[in-house]
């Protein structure tokens, strides 16, 4: 997983809020094939990437993206990040390269569909996710819908997994 | 009451209650877990720590008796009929976890193209190993039940009970580092395991069970994240063991490109066998021992091709790279690591090794198996999963515990990507000096 990519996609957002919100994007994302190259395990709240993480705090160190940490009403942290100038600069430098690679340039096109999902409800991307991991676990969409419901527990056929197999077929059908 | 008593340096004994778990014998008799006793649990690490030579069935019986006392812990707390249920998969998969183990533990995953916990799971399941008999013997059920524990991406049972097994703090990490600690000599993985497992409890998330820990436990935690640091980085990462790991890598590589153009490798029978099977079977994955990989080694140094015979003979004497660290190249989007690696390359064939893929070794310290504790900081987004966290009495939700003891922050978010090189000794200095040059173009002081 490169850094050009979360750079971009928090570029896309212009501030980017939770690190929940990102991890679920990005998994959305490498599901409906974008090439973004990271390793998923699912986890008590959807998919999460550890490499993701990791990768996010090396570029707030390395001054590339400004992290805010807010108190959040359960008690814990929340955080939100933006590009730095620096960083922006960079973003600028690599778009401006003509001989920048293919993969660069198709990850471009999934500027729409990264924009849809950053404005979706954090627990509907958790949910669409986790719908998402178990269909790409080669189950059919009844399958991986219920399957997501036992993980989550929640009735497979209620309101909020019936949504979230939508916005997960949505985003699988979807290429770029 | 007859147990079955195992001497071991770490618990002094391992009991085994033959009125309740006879069948826990049997399994550990099978030929699929006492094949662990050929296997290093610690791969090369004896190449740098001498003592490091015990082994995979070792460290699986203290695993076994860790869960025992785990569960023990959880009918404390929630005597209820899914913990009295977990108990016989529990300790099963403590004892199979690890049974997919190849040659040298970790060591040749890479080399031979294969996942352990992909093989444990196979061996578990498959209807003719006596691993699965035993088992099959107990309940029908329960091969299922401890491959379900096992593999990776499976969430059929309750996560909690995953946890207890593979998790930021459980009983395969408890002993291992401790294993570890006191066979290589080492002296880094001390903490207080009795009180992490006794004081153990669960938390509801949302409906479902997760593992926490009182603040009373927050000192056991804490030595736990510090031996668990100093391990990684004076044991696990040490410049010596990984670069035997990356030698063993090329030359693994070298013979199989060698065959793959067509080649005479001389393979012996075993390995033969399983690198020519479209789907190797679990008899032909069991049949490839240390000694097989080491007879393998041997013949390979009689070998006429160059880089194959010189890495096989560098491994069996012990003859090493040296170690170039990366020079600080990482703080840009786009790194210049393409460039540097191009340079060192041209010093390594200037220096008469042709075969860059054999002699100039890329090791990038990252993966699931080199990490020290790195814990998830969003409080939406942890579980025992990703983070170790205390429950504070006036707090709704549990605090990862480097965020009540702020003085572990420093070890528990270095992150960023390791890179090391491995070069011939030979041309250490030039490799040194061309990282260097590196290092003042990036603006830090060599």
């Amino acid at each position: 997983m490169d850094k050009y990519r979360v750079a971009k996609l928090i570029q896309w957002a212009k501030t980017l809020r939770t690190r929940k919100r990102l991890q679920k994007v990005v998994y959305l994302l490498n599901a409906a094939d974008c090439p973004f190259d990271a390793e998923f395990n699912l986890h008590h709240y959807g998919p999460y990437s550890h490499e993701l993480a990791q990768l996010t705090d090396e570029m707030v160190r390395a001054d590339l993206l400004v992290e805010q940490a807010e108190p959040n009403p359960m008690g814990g942290q929340t955080y939100s990040y933006q590009l730095s100038e620096r960083a922006a600069d960079q973003v600028k430098s690599v778009e401006d390269n003509p001989h920048r690679s293919e993969d660069l340039k198709r990850f471009e096109e999934f500027s729409s569909l990264a924009d849809r999902l950053l404005k979706e409800s954090v627990s509907r991307l958790e949910y669409a996710a986790t719908v998402a991991y178990f269909k790409r676990q080669d189950r059919s969409w009844d399958e991986a819908r219920e399957c997501a419901a036992k993980f989550k527990r929640l009735p497979s056929d209620g309101v909020d997994m019936r949504d979230a197999e939508r916005l997960a077929r949505e985003v699988m059908e979807t290429n770029g | 009451m007859a147990s079955k008593i195992f001497r071991d340096p770490l618990y002094n004994y391992i009991a085994i209650d033959l009125s309740r778990d006879r069948w826990l014998v049997e399994l550990l008799n099978s030929p699929e877990i006492q094949r662990l006793r050929r296997i290093h649990q610690l791969g090369v690490s004896e190449f740098t720590y001498p003592g490091a030579s015990h082994t995979r069935l070792a460290h699986t019986l203290g695993v076994l008796h860790l869960m025992q006392r785990t569960h023990e812990r959880v009918e404390q707390i929630a005597d209820d009929e899914s913990v009295r249920i977990c108990r016989g998969r529990l300790l099963a998969a403590a004892l199979l976890h690890d049974v997919g183990h190849g040659p040298f533990s970790h060591l040749f995953e890479p080399c031979l193209g294969i996942d352990h916990e992909e093989w444990s799971v196979r061996i578990v399941r498959g209807e003719q190993t006596r691993v699965n008999q035993v088992l099959r013997g107990v309940d029908p059920t329960l091969p299922e039940t401890v491959a379900q524990l096992i593999e990776k991406d499976n969430h059929d049972l309750p996560e909690w009970q995953r946890y207890l097994l593979s998790s930021q703090l459980d009983a395969d990490r408890m002993d291992y580092l401790r294993r570890d600690s006191l066979f290589t000599g080492s002296g880094y993985g001390h903490f207080d395991w009795y009180r992490l497992i006794n004081t153990l409890e669960f938390h509801d998330a949302g409906g479902q069970r997760d593992i926490v820990w009182p603040e009373k436990a927050k000192f056991a935690i804490e030595e736990y994240v510090f031996a668990r640091y100093y391990m990684y980085q004076n044991v696990y990462l040490h410049k010596t063991t990984r670069c035997f790991e990356k030698l063993v890598e090329a030359m693994w590589n070298r013979a199989r490109r060698l065959r793959d153009d067509g080649h005479e490798v001389n393979l012996v029978p075993a390995i033969d066998a399983f690198w020519s099977a479209s789907e190797p079977t679990v008899e032909q994955y069991l049949a490839i021992e240390e000694f097989t990989v080491l007879q393998q080694i041997q013949q390979w140094m009689e070998h006429d091709d160059e880089p194959l015979k010189d890495l096989a003979r560098r491994f069996l004497s012990r003859d090493r790279f040296a170690m170039i660290e990366a020079p600080p190249l990482g703080n840009d989007l786009t790194d210049g690591y393409a460039e540097w690696e191009e340079a060192l390359r041209q010093v390594v064939r200037d220096g008469g090794f042709e075969n860059t893929e054999a002699y100039c070794l890329k090791d990038q310290l990252k993966g699931k198996y080199n990490q020290p504790y790195f814990p998830e900081k969003e409080s939406d987004e942890q579980s025992a999963k990703n983070a170790i966290r205390i429950k504070v009495s006036g707090e709704t939700q549990p605090i990862e515990i480097s965020q009540l003891l702020p003085r572990l922050v420093p070890i528990t978010t270095e992150s960023r990507d390791q890179y090391r090189y491995y070069v011939p000794a030979d041309i250490r200095e030039k490799a040194q000096n061309l990282r260097d040059q590196f290092a003042g173009r990036a603006g830090v002081s060599p």
